[in-house]
């Protein structure tokens, strides 16, 4: 039991402030219920980012590193990652990983909540895209989402702001796309092009994977929480949950935090809803064992933890003979989803998507080419680093990873955080179909290179610090035996949890997930809304 | 970046501060005509004392292995050769072990596109990106008429 003293009781205890604790925040506040929210982290002060220094390329391999591993900061809990051969990525502050997210916001499409019926492998969800676009379009209007209307590969929808430039890098790929006549379009993205709600439009520091220290990205900070605090919802950050408790009677009765002194501290609730993402959702629930729960809570069907998706990621440069800018919204320019839908001939199910980024600094591009051996010392460094600064761009593929059980967050057995809880550890290979998958994306992601004219392309994937899609840990379905929460986000087994982030994901699609996360958070919220008179039966 | 070490902070010798001066100048030499100075020129010492202060018992170990190499195969210490000797030398080093000062090289060219002379030099003004941000070229949208002429390609699904 905790130390400290208990708090007073609060309608709805949110475990977690990051994308999805943030929509579902701001969503519930209008109950006018008592919310409050608890995060490990802190608020992260836009002047710290490091794009405000000269040193801010390398800031992604210190204190900004999207691995924990490296970061170490003391929000921070390790991760096992050895036995995977991508590792994991994250970041614990109020906004949680949207802090360094690339901001690219394409949403899934409806056959990846049909692949059961479309495709027979893995499973459908138990609600489908038509029942999250109204939470899609409730997203992009909260956040401000920018975009071209009506792109051909989803159903209709309008982007509440006009699109990123697309700039040459954007043009040339354009063009290439065109002569193949294959499907490309300009990024939704969480990027503010015009001022929006109080917040000042994108200058196009280019920096967005760091942090925007102008506010124009959409961060869950920046976007969700100033809406959902004034409307009344409590947030305690620098506050790490242990575990979660429940009552005699089986119901959550709320969760044990360490304070940021280290006391500890039980904080009585009403009802549970957690949004830690896919490794801390699982970690949290495996960490919550009690008489009844004694594999943790809300895991009777076993699979709190399991069927993990992390999203195999390639890259192809290319590197061009002519100039290219490179200024704009660093990971998001356009994408093309030409190979997105299934195509057995291909010889793999599901498909991926093509996201075009712009080039690297000055820093970062000589770095990269010392390493690899391609930039020399002596005279003819200069020579060498011109072709290469200004005239490279990048195509990301992020493949579709299929459900597995063995690819698994459990808790390590000997690796603990500061304050003594077991850290999660994690078992995942990719399987034949991701491997083939992802040789096809990096095959026809250097052929287009080819076409819009670049002189040279380098390949490679998966790559291992790519971790940053966190996905299937507590899968929603119908069934309480194949699946972790009901198609409304409530535990199975515990009929006031919830779970909110993207480990409710039956499937992962092939595209970054935090428009879906929102959405799928925004539906929850939703359904717990329409509920309440008898949301506990 | 911090401005210059207190010399009697200084964790190398003299000699061994000329090693590595001159092999600064061989990873990146001066280039007078692009207005680029070598990276002996930016302050990649005070750069690694704030970044990595670990590493300077493993640099010295390495540059006295390039001067001991010099002396014998020239007699004389490595700050004491010709250029094209120091690249010799130096090649011969990092053929044998493709580590061997790789560390340095990358930090010094780290520390030195973050000079304000190598910037301007390469097209950018000598600042942070934040606060001010870049003018951004916006492109032709008017590209995807012919994706918009092909017509919709999402999948159908019952539901």
């Amino acid at each position: 039991m905790a130390n400290g003293r208990t708090g007073d009781k609060v309608d709805m205890l949110i475990i977690g402030a990051g994308a999805s604790g943030a929509a579902v925040a701001w969503s519930l506040a209008e109950t006018r219920m008592q919310i409050l929210c608890i995060e490990q982290g802190d608020w992260v002060n836009p002047a710290n980012y490091p794009s405000t220094g000269r040193d801010w390329e390398m800031s992604n391999q210190r204190e900004w590193a999207i691995s924990p591993n490296v970061r170490k900061r003391p929000a921070d809990y390790p991760i096992n990652d050895e036995e995977s051969p991508i590792a994991i990525a994250n970041f614990n502050a109020v906004g949680g990983s949207t802090i360094l997210y690339s901001s690219h916001f394409p949403r899934f499409h409806p056959s990846d909540f049909r692949v059961r019926s479309l495709d027979g492998v893995a499973d459908d969800w138990p609600i489908s895209y038509f029942d999250l676009e109204p939470f899609f379009a409730l997203n992009d209007c909260n956040i401000g989402v920018a975009g071209l209307a009506d792109d051909p590969a989803l159903p209709a929808h309008t982007p509440p702001l006009p699109p990123v430039p697309l700039g040459t890098i954007g043009e040339t790929m354009a063009r290439a796309f065109n002569e193949l006549g294959w499907h490309w379009w300009p990024s939704d993205t969480a990027i503010i092009t015009r001022e929006y709600e109080g917040r000042e439009p994108c200058a196009n520091i280019g920096s967005c994977n760091v942090g925007c220290p102008k506010g124009a990205k959409s961060s869950a900070d920046v976007s969700y929480w100033p809406v959902a605090l004034r409307a009344g919802v409590k947030l305690k950050t620098r506050c790490r949950v242990r575990e979660i408790t429940v009552g005699p009677d089986g119901m959550a009765t709320g969760a044990i935090y360490f304070d940021e002194q280290g006391v500890e501290h039980h904080q009585a609730a009403e009802m549970v809803i957690v949004a830690c993402n896919g490794v801390g959702t699982p970690r949290l629930l495996l960490n919550s064992k009690s008489s009844q729960f004694p594999d943790g809570l809300a895991n009777r069907s076993g699979l709190v933890g399991k069927n993990l998706m992390l999203h195999p990621w390639g890259n192809v440069q290319g590197i061009f003979e002519q100039p290219l800018d490179r200024f704009g919204p660093e990971g998001s320019c356009m994408l093309s989803q030409q190979f997105y839908e299934t195509d057995k001939a291909r010889g793999f199910v599901r498909g991926y998507n093509m996201q075009i980024t712009r080039g690297r600094g000055p820093v970062l591009t000589a770095r990269a080419a010392l390493w690899r051996g391609e930039l020399p010392w002596g005279t003819d460094h200069h020579k060498v680093f011109e072709r290469l600064y200004n005239h490279s761009i990048y195509l990301g593929i992020c493949v579709e990873d299929l459900p597995e059980e063995i690819n698994a967050v459990t808790l390590d057995p000997r690796l603990k955080d500061a304050h003594g809880i077991p850290a999660p550890k994690i078992n995942y290979r990719l399987s034949e179909n991701s491997r083939r998958m992802l040789a096809h994306g990096l095959e026809q992601g250097s052929h287009v290179m080819r076409v819009a004219g670049a002189i040279r392309t380098e390949s490679v994937g998966p790559i291992r610090m790519a971790g940053w899609h966190l996905l299937g840990t507590a899968r929603m379905g119908n069934d309480p035996q194949r699946s972790v929460v009901n198609s409304w986000g409530r535990s199975h087994d515990v009929k006031n949890l919830f779970v909110v982030d993207g480990s409710v994901f039956v499937t992962s699609g092939g595209v970054n997930p935090t428009t879906t996360i929102q959405a799928v958070a925004l539906y929850i919220a939703d359904q717990i809304k329409q509920r309440l008179a008898n949301l506990f039966d | 970046m911090s401005e210059t070490l207190i010399s009697s902070d200084f964790p190398l010798s003299p000699a061994m501060r000329r090693t590595l001066d001159t092999v600064l100048e061989i990873i990146v030499p001066a280039d007078p005509e692009r207005g680029l100075p070598s990276a002996r020129d930016v302050n990649v010492v005070a750069y690694l004392a704030e970044h990595s202060a670990g590493y300077w018992g493993e640099l010295e170990r390495q540059l006295q292995l390039l001067d001991a190499s010099a002396r014998r195969q020239f007699a004389v210490p490595f700050a004491e050769l010709t250029p094209d000797e120091r690249m010799r030398v130096a090649h011969q080093l990092r053929s044998a072990d493709p580590t061997f000062l790789r560390r340095l090289a990358l930090e010094a060219i780290t520390c030195y596109y973050q000079d304000d002379r190598v910037m301007l030099a390469i097209g950018l003004e000598p600042r942070p990106p934040a606060p001010k941000g870049h003018e951004a070229y916006t492109g032709d949208f008017s590209l995807v008429n012919p994706v918009v002429a092909r017509g919709s390609i999402w999948r159908r699904t019952d539901n």
